[in-house]
């Protein structure tokens, strides 16, 4: 649990449904996508484990938790 | 699933108060007569245990960039104008949009190096056992709002909203620290 700065908020967070691994249903998602939908693989949430990460904690550090300024 | 419980218990051992991954509680099959097996996994519920209307906003946020957004027929002027959303669970683009107009965002400089140190160590260990797909479950509420923790740092601040006790009623608590996510494979002929 954090404060903000201000003492205005509370935060909770956690880190959940993370039992999922890239399987073949997983890839079968993508194919269908792609096929059906059009999209752009690498904008979907079906990603391998790897880039998955990579994409998440980029977008925590970037978007979700602004990076304070220096005091 | 058993699979990887002896790496899961290393890296909650090794992060213990780090790790933001729900906690796994029990991995359960229940078998009946005419039911084919049931596999239960119980979880922790990480959401406070308040009145969810008391929560401002919930976010559960994956970075990806498909079909992530629940208020999208919402103008600006509907979402600042509008109650905030408590429990319902809301999704990255309204977190972006959210953020820039209610300004929520705002943690401690130490706060946040924590929090993407600790996410990271979290996303290695599930990288390391390929797992995806998971998200971020942010539970934003306001200083005063339900809670016990709460009311320390209103002492010093006059403006806040007043103070309200907390009210739990038997059917939160009975839900508190459990989720069930089941896999329910049907019922057998």
């Amino acid at each position: 649990m954090f404060i903000s700065q201000d003492r205005k908020w509370i935060y909770q967070i956690s880190v959940i449904d993370y039992l999922q691994t890239f399987d073949r249903g997983k890839k079968m998602e993508v194919l269908a996508k792609r096929v059906f939908k059009n999209v752009d693989p690498t904008r979907l949430s079906a990603v391998p484990s790897d880039p998955y990460g990579n994409r998440f904690v980029e977008f925590m550090k970037n978007s979700v938790f602004e990076k304070p300024l220096e005091a | 699933m058993l699979r990887v419980l002896p790496s899961y218990v290393e890296h909650l051992e090794k992060n213990t108060d780090k790790s933001y991954l729900a906690k796994l509680f029990g991995i359960f099959t229940i078998s009946m007569a005419k039911f084919t097996p049931l596999s239960v996994i119980i979880m922790e519920n990480t959401l406070p245990n308040i009145d969810h209307a008391e929560l401002q906003f919930t976010f559960d946020m994956k970075g990806s960039q498909i079909n992530r957004e629940v208020l999208k027929s919402k103008t600006v002027r509907d979402l600042r104008t509008d109650r905030p959303t408590g429990g319902q669970v809301l999704k990255d683009f309204d977190f972006l949009r959210l953020k820039e107009l209610k300004k929520f965002i705002n943690f401690h400089n130490d706060d946040w190096s924590t929090i993407i140190s600790n996410i990271s160590q979290d996303v290695a260990y599930l990288q390391s056992q390929r797992f995806m797909d998971y998200s971020l479950l942010m539970a934003i509420r306001k200083v005063g709002d339900g809670g016990e923790e709460a009311r320390d740092t209103t002492e010093s601040n006059g403006h806040f909203d007043i103070q309200r006790t907390a009210t739990h009623s038997k059917r939160q608590l009975d839900e508190n620290y459990t989720k069930i996510m089941g896999k329910y494979s049907g019922y057998k002929k």
